[in-house]
């Protein structure tokens, strides 16, 4: 095991530095730009000259990305072009906004998709063809528009929530929930219904298998077989998936935290990129691969304790 | 307080704040323009498109941003909401006989949010930080090259040339005043120390998300209605539209005229005015790159081509008036007889491209992203119509600005604010204007410009007619329209709008007692 954490964080950290190269390299091209765009369109050319030059943006590439890779790996990843806060104090401003929306919707989906995936498949019947058709509907429907139909009816009509804004757990938990349940049931939606629909398939194939029979043979309770046996073993399809819905919830994201005015990583990202401010994109994109990581990572060590199969391959 | 009182006051105001809110909700009003509010208010909530990038007043934006720091920062000069210009942190402003300097005698008893004293060294401290510090507006002081202070109460701002636009400078983000001790300072880009009327509640304030005001103890002017301002960065549009229909802010403006439709559908208040113009800029009016560009016959034809009224109704849904000339109705430079010289005329643009010998022109239409697409796909048609051949070039987010300014286009589609006389001249049409990137020249407006810097109001004024006279016959552009700033509001404030400023300023804002 301490092997396997150990190649993982190697390929992490590998991954990191290349990503973040690819970053600069896709960015350079418009950075010329940048001095323009901070100073405005009343700005003189000269100004623009000079702004350039305070910002290091008149070096050639290699040796921008050199002094930006020297200091980050010192833990300092250098100020906003735009905002003047340093980029790792605004990722930690951003990150709990979205890791609320991310850990809520995932544990979220995780239960309802398990719970109902199982139920399906066991129940079969109509039982399971309704859910089929949930399932489907719910996969089709893109999140934004689920997120759009939720602000008109319940935070513009009926005023149960309010249509936009975060306020941090810290500061209120009431109010927490309040502000992210509405983005959350927007963002869990086609997230259940992917999941469930694997968990489903898994489920069916393994109470297809002789041990099940045996099992049910043997004179278990019907409980007792798909908590221990088919739980474990239909897991490792759910959970892949789930870690695979993770990286749409952090797509899903980007529309939703803009739709609800979220101050998260997803609206950060899309401020960052319009205005082409180098050090913050590079910024959310580590903590984007970060979590991504993080989350397969999480996933892989749960499915190996699930499924000691998978620990010796 | 005990829990149960506790609870007990939450519940009531709960209850009273929602009836306030049905009971605004169940007769939309026509305005409230004329309606005597209470004198304060406990909050006021404005939907703010961007947030300020730092609070260093030298790095201050002005537009959307403007009321923001207009909390916290007072100018020298105040800038009505009409435009007109009157005392502020400066009582009043004299400029010398030969224009090379001006004197500003300063407000007493004024002092800063962190206790130090306003007063001719301040000035002289804000200005040279200013310059130093090469923020967006660092040009528009390009002229001032010192600061005397013959007393603490009279600060001189000597130049190196006239400068006309100065006092409306001294209105905006140059003229913010910041606390000398704080300007030092690398606090000052998250918490700004200004002598403003209200200051910023750090613990309630959220990046990317809510800026809290709360009052200025001690303010030495006319207090302004509101105990507390708050400031909620909605950027998405409908995140905006969302907030100002629950009722979570009571005001914000819009950029896309559906979206104003539908604020206005759901009985949100709104005054009609203009704050930008735009169309067709012809950049390289002496055809460097495009050389049937330099015969103004083409420009005129390109110009004829369009059809305006077509465009406005479709894209901007009627919200905005056609438009030849970029100069807006309240400048001195505005000429009414000009506003409906370019008519949609297809034919005449077909004999004109004859006449010119230009009927194999080829034209590249560059595409920014900010713009509907629509305003494209009709200009590209109506081109194509008179038997021009047009390819698009996508310019990528944050590249439209730099690569016009660059001269990389000779003819492009843009918008931008109305602005006074001198500073229109000085930004556009100037030979060396940042906004003349090929740097098209005539001897006569040169020697305009010249009388103008030179002269006093009425003389830059009739510069102005004059000059744009000559640039409407010239076709330097093809302004479409101006279009309608789609600024709305709730019945609980009343708010005047501001004048050559996307958003009104925070002065502009009262309670109506809804």
């Amino acid at each position: 095991m301490t092997f396997f954490l150990l190649r993982r964080f190697l390929s992490a950290a590998v991954l990191l530095v290349a990503v973040s190269f690819l970053a600069y390299v896709l960015l350079f091209p418009t950075a010329g730009d940048i001095s323009r765009n901070i100073l405005g369109e009343n700005a003189t050319e000269e100004q623009v000259a000079l702004k350039n030059q305070e910002l290091g943006l008149d070096q050639p590439l290699p040796i921008q990305y050199l002094a930006w890779f020297t200091k980050a790996v010192s833990g300092d990843l250098g100020v906003s072009y735009f905002s003047s806060q340093p980029v790792w104090d605004t990722l930690m401003i951003r990150l709990p906004v979205t890791l609320s929306l991310v850990i809520v919707v995932t544990l979220l989906t995780g239960i309802l998709a398990f719970a109902a995936g199982i139920y399906a498949a066991v129940r079969k019947g109509w039982v399971d063809r309704t859910l089929q058709i949930l399932a489907t509907f719910g996969d089709a429907l893109p999140s934004f528009i689920v997120a759009l139909f939720l602000v008109t009816y319940f935070a513009i009509q009926l005023k149960m929530f309010p249509a936009t804004g975060y306020i941090p757990l810290t500061e209120s938990p009431a109010g927490w929930v309040r502000t992210i349940t509405l983005p959350v049931i927007a963002l869990a939606i086609c997230g259940v219904a992917g999941v469930a629909q694997q968990v489903r398939s898994a489920t069916l194939g393994v109470l297809r298998n002789d041990y099940i029979r045996t099992a049910r043979s043997r004179g278990l309770s019907e409980r007792r077989i798909i908590l221990t046996n088919v739980l474990r073993n239909a897991s490792t399809n759910g959970l892949t998936s789930l870690a695979v819905q993770v990286v749409g919830i952090l797509g899903g994201a980007v529309v939703i935290e803009a739709v609800f005015a979220l101050p998260g990583l997803g609206s950060l990202a899309v401020e960052a990129t319009s205005r082409t401010d180098l050090p913050l994109i590079i910024g959310v994109i580590l903590a984007v691969v970060l979590i991504v990581v993080a989350v397969n990572l999480i996933v892989d060590i749960l499915v190996a304790w699930l499924n000691p199969k998978v620990r010796l391959s | 307080m005990s829990i149960r009182s506790r609870i007990l006051t939450t519940a009531v105001t709960a209850v009273v704040s929602a009836l306030a809110f049905t009971g605004c909700n169940s007769t939309p009003q026509e305005s409230t323009g004329s309606q005597q509010g209470p004198d304060t208010a406990p909050l006021l909530r404005i939907g703010s498109l961007q947030e300020p990038q730092s609070y260093d007043p030298a790095q201050a934006n002005e537009g959307h941003q403007a009321p923001i720091y207009q909390a916290v920062y007072d100018t020298l000069i105040k800038r009505e909401a009409d435009g007109a210009l009157s005392p502020m942190l400066a009582t009043s402003w004299e400029k010398s006989q030969d224009g090379l300097s001006y004197t500003l005698k300063l407000r007493e008893g004024v002092k800063f949010a962190d206790g130090e004293v306003f007063d001719s060294a301040a000035v002289k401290a804000n200005v040279e930080h200013f310059k130093k510090a090469n923020g967006p507006f660092a040009s528009s002081m390009k002229s001032v090259i010192g600061v005397d202070t013959p007393d603490a109460a009279t600060a001189v701002l000597k130049l190196t040339e006239p400068d006309p636009g100065l006092p409306y400078s001294l209105s905006n983000a140059p003229g913010y005043m910041g606390s000398p001790k704080a300007l030092e300072t690398t606090e000052i880009k998250t918490s700004p120390v200004g002598s403003g009327p209200y200051v910023l509640d750090a613990a309630n304030t959220v990046a990317g998300s809510k800026i809290t005001l709360t009052r200025s103890a001690d303010y030495w002017g006319d207090k302004l209605p509101y105990d507390k301002v708050e400031f909620h960065v909605l950027a998405d549009e409908t995140a905006r539209l969302n907030a100002l229909k629950s009722g979570q802010v009571d005001a914000a403006v819009f950029q896309r005229a559906a979206t104003a439709a539908e604020a206005e559908g759901t009985g949100l208040l709104h005054e009609p005015y203009a704050t930008n113009w735009e169309g067709i800029w012809f950049f390289d009016r002496e055809g460097t790159k495009l050389p049937q560009l330099k015969d103004v016959r083409v420009r005129e034809a390109l110009s004829l081509a369009i059809d305006r009224e077509a465009l406005l109704q479709s894209v901007a849904l009627g919200k905005g008036e056609l438009t030849s000339q970029t100069f807006g109705p309240d400048t001195k430079g505005y000429d009414q007889a000009l506003d409906g010289k370019y008519t949609y005329d297809p034919d005449r643009a077909r004999e004109l491209l004859n006449e010119a010998g230009a009927e194999n022109l080829a034209i590249t239409l560059p595409v920014s992203p900010v713009f509907d697409p629509a305003i494209y796909d009709s200009i590209e048609q109506n081109w194509k119509d008179v038997g021009v051949t047009v390819t698009r070039h996508q310019w990528g987010p944050g590249q439209a600005i730099p690569s016009m300014l660059r001269g990389e286009f000779p003819v492009a589609y843009m918008s931008l604010v109305q602005r006074d006389d001198w500073r229109h001249i000085q930004l556009l049409l100037a030979p060396n204007a940042t906004w003349n990137p090929f740097k098209t020249e005539r001897p006569e407006i040169n020697e305009l410009i010249k009388k103008a810097q030179a002269g006093d109001e009425k003389a830059i004024g009739e510069a102005a007619r004059e000059i744009n006279n000559i640039v409407v016959d010239e076709y330097w552009f093809s302004p479409l329209y101006r279009l309608e700033q789609h600024f709305y509001h709730n019945d609980k404030v009343d708010v005047q709008n501001q004048a050559e400023q996307a958003v009104p300023s925070i002065y502009n804002y009262k309670p109506t007692g809804k």
